[in-house]
């Protein structure tokens, strides 16, 4: 008995928080300190701005290498290589993780100070469906390699629920209301670098069932830009930094694809329609390319015929002083993946089909309201027209009567980690309800913890049920002999 | 000529010439007629099969062999980080940073394990597959050291609620689908978002209703006039029990197959788009040697130097 006594009785709660989002490109990361949420969301939502770290080990021409943060003292991205501990948004390098994980937050050198473990908390965000053995690699890195005191491995998309979302729909509504956390349903989107997913929340907790994955995320867009431009001007393929940031700067989601496509092309055989020779209507966009001397970032701006026409000359003297491209179609036809999959011969079904596909799975009673509540959060969401198209596509597939409202937060790079930050300030008593300290780990091992993450971020009712459980299992044994000592005593007296 | 007498019937025999062939692009042949085909000559079963294989609204001719195998192998350039293969050694740390305190020597065999790990998202992909095909419970985790021991009992227990619960879930979407006329009528209103005062007396009933989903509280648009005209109400489905909602929360996450977007009925509805190769326009035109798709002659030509270059004359 007295074993199970020392069980209820836990240790002080960790005196802060780390938050990480651990994304494929970048980690958002950030310390935040349990129960200093006093619900007033206008005043202290303008601390949670994590740090944003380049999730990658990289090698620049010079062979010189830098580790996550270090990519800030590099000069020369040309020919760089990138090695990323993330895969398909699970992490599977832990040896690189480890290394970009020790240079941000534990050594002694790092950024924010070295952190200690012991007397901190992880929230670690993850992406649903992982495989269980890269889940029991994390928790057995979380817990037996750095020794974190509590630990939260949670849902990504579903903490996007703990920001205030009707203020990013921009509801009308009295300014005094306290916003619902967590939102009680909405229909997540995460567009990021290996994958985009579709998660309907329930107040706040993914339904498992309906979760959707496309397999088309911002490296993917990347790639592709790098082989077309490759194809039409330079060999870009060995340049992804560069590349990325020109998808970055310079790609936008048509609203009229077919329209877009007509606009930009040329024309037949030995005819220049005027329309291109123009800039096909400020579709057209040149763009200089950094060459890391006096430039150290590429730049768009307007096509202009004339200037065009006067570098080309220079060019082939031999006396330009900048690389141009000029950016036509590439400029939407890279993002148009996302939605139409099918046009590099990926036979997936776009974005809004997978909106569709999701919400067969969930009651028709659901559906108002899901769809009265999309929210986009990942990188991909930043290209201009992307919610827009996303919200004409949507209208098209669903009934007439239900109102499609499609919206992203004001960063949508950060927005889950905003999200999970602000699930982590909540009142100690709530969060600790999610988490799993190392006790616990050591106590029950990986398995229990890996059943308790699966079941979902159970609360604390379903948490003491499930203790008791697996007392109850573990003790069962036990009861039934000391049932029989009493029975021996009986037959004494 | 005299051939003594024999004259000569259109062979059976078709010789597929590399580069072109008369085919009628008649879309994708059904199954039967592939069977017939497959058996008729025998030599391009396995061409066939690779073309059933093939997704459905291609053209029969846009599904060669040859380009699904190119398509195949620059989704995979696709994907990559690195146009190359590179390894980049983890490097030494800095000086001044000085370890931490974190010796290598301490990592439990786990950490070493896992660190060690050379392992791709696609082996541990395979890995899990193959464990699941063969060991039949996949195994939610790999035995680790800590103090209880997950006993395979536990794991099957834990494997058959995840198949009612799964269970439950498509006869819900089944029932939800068929909108059957029942006993929640008044839940019904209860989200209905052009709510008229009457829904005030009925929210205090209906607030006993659902636990899951409370009814709507804060303040109604102003009424208007023709508020009950029969033609402007909106019609909203019945919302789903506390159960069916229990259910829905309750279920397993699906795996990382599972999850994947399908191939829909709603995608093959349209014709897969195709794209000129050289300059990104509509590829209206095919190249007769290879079968690239081009947008007219002033691509052709551009495509056809290097087509030339790769496949000759």
């Amino acid at each position: 008995m007295a074993p199970r006594k020392s069980k209820t009785s836990r240790p002080a709660p960790p005196s802060r928080t780390l938050v990480l989002d651990n994304g494929a490109y970048t980690i958002k990361a950030g310390y935040v300190t349990a129960g200093s949420d006093d619900g007033d969301d206008t005043t202290n939502s303008d601390d949670l701005t994590p740090t944003l770290v380049p999730n990658c080990i990289a090698r620049d021409a010079d062979r010189r290498v830098y580790v996550g943060h270090e990519l800030d003292q590099c000069k020369d991205f040309s020919e760089i290589a990138f090695r990323r501990p993330v895969e398909k948004g699970f992490v599977v390098s832990w040896e690189a993780q480890k290394e970009i994980w020790d240079r941000q937050f534990f050594d002694a050198g790092a950024p924010q100070g070295p952190c200690d473990p012991s007397d901190t908390r992880l929230v670690l965000a993850e992406h649903s469906n992982a495989l269980p053995v890269l889940q029991a690699n994390c928790d057995q890195m979380v817990f037996e390699e750095y020794g974190f005191a509590s630990y939260c491995r949670a849902n990504g998309p579903a903490l996007n629920a703990y920001h205030d979302v009707q203020a990013v729909f921009r509801t009308p509504r009295d300014p005094a209301t306290v916003a619902q956390v967590p939102a009680e349903v909405m229909l997540l989107i995460d567009t990021g670098y290996s994958h985009t997913t579709v998660t309907p929340l329930l107040k706040g907790k993914p339904l498992h069932s309906a979760v959707r994955r496309l397999d088309v995320g911002g490296k993917l867009l990347t790639n592709y830009l790098a082989r077309l431009i490759s194809l039409r001007h330079y060999d870009m393929r060995n340049e992804p930094h560069i590349v990325n940031e020109m998808k970055e700067q310079a790609c936008f989601v048509s609203l009229d694809f077919p329209a877009d496509l007509e606009r930009a092309w040329k024309g037949t055989r030995g005819e220049r329609r005027p329309e291109y020779l123009a800039g096909s209507g400020g579709i057209a966009k040149e763009y200089v390319l950094p060459d890391f001397h006096t430039r150290s970032k590429g730049i768009v701006r307007d096509f202009d015929p004339e200037q065009a026409g006067r570098a080309r000359k220079l060019a082939k003297l031999g006396e330009a002083t900048e690389d141009v491209l000029t950016l036509r179609n590439e400029r939407f036809t890279v993002p148009e993946l996302l939605f139409h999959p099918s046009d590099i011969g990926l036979r997936q079904s776009g974005i809004a089909n997978l909106v569709w596909e999701s919400l067969l799975v969930v009651p028709t009673g659901l559906w108002p309201a899901l769809l009265a509540n999309v929210c986009v959060v990942g990188g991909n969401a930043l290209f201009e027209g992307f919610v827009q198209r996303l919200q004409q596509e949507i209208v098209r597939l669903v009934p007439d009567d239900c109102i499609v409202r499609v919206a992203r937060p004001a960063d949508p790079v950060t927005a889950t980690w905003v999200g999970a930050a602000k699930f982590a300030r909540q009142a100690e008593g709530v969060v600790a309800g999610h988490c799993v300290t190392k006790a616990e780990y050591e106590e029950y091992g990986a398995a229990w913890v890996a059943r308790r993450f699966a079941t979902g971020r159970g609360r604390l009712e379903g948490r003491r049920r499930e203790e008791e459980e697996e007392k109850r299992r573990e003790l069962s044994l036990q009861e039934k002999e000391e049932k029989q000592i009493p029975q021996v005593k009986l037959t004494n007296s | 000529m005299n051939n003594f007498g024999v004259i000569e019937v259109a062979g059976a025999k078709i010789t597929n010439a590399p580069g072109w062939a008369y085919v009628p692009d008649t879309g994708p042949p059904g199954r039967h007629h592939h069977h017939q085909e497959a058996g008729k000559n025998g030599k391009n079963r396995k061409r066939a099969a690779r073309s059933t294989a093939g997704g459905p609204n291609l053209s029969y001719a846009d599904l060669s062999a040859r380009q699904e195998a190119k398509v195949r192998k620059e989704l995979e350039v696709l994907d990559r980080d690195n146009p190359r293969d590179v390894s980049i050694p983890i490097p030494a740390k800095p000086k001044g940073s000085g370890g931490g305190g974190r010796d290598t020597a301490k990592h439990t065999p786990n950490v070493r394990k896992i660190l060690q790990s050379q392992k791709t998202f696609a082996n541990h992909l395979d890995d899990w597959l193959a464990l699941k095909e063969g060991g039949g419970t996949p195994a939610t985790v790999t035995p680790a050291t800590g103090g209880a021991s997950s006993s395979s009992l536990e794991r099957e227990e834990g494997e058959h609620p995840t198949q009612e619960v799964r269970d439950a879930l498509t006869r819900l979407g089944a029932s939800s689908s068929s909108k059957q006329p029942s006993k929640q009528e008044d839940v019904e209103m209860t989200d209905a978002p052009d709510a008229t005062n009457e829904q005030a007396g009925a929210g205090a009933g209906v607030g006993s209703g659902s636990t899951i989903l409370l009814p709507y509280k804060g303040p109604l648009p102003a009424p208007h006039p023709r508020d009950d005209d029969p033609l402007l109400v909106s019609r909203v489905p019945p919302m789903p029990t506390d159960e069916e909602l229990k259910t829905l929360l309750a279920a397993p996450p699906l795996t990382y197959l599972e999850a994947r977007a399908s191939w829909g009925a709603e995608d093959s509805k349209y014709p897969v788009r195709m794209f000129c190769e050289v300059c990104g326009y509509w590829g209206r035109v095919k190249c007769i040697k290879c079968g690239t798709r081009v947008c007219a002659l002033d691509c052709l030509d551009t495509h056809r130097e290097e087509c030339v270059t790769r496949y000759g004359l």
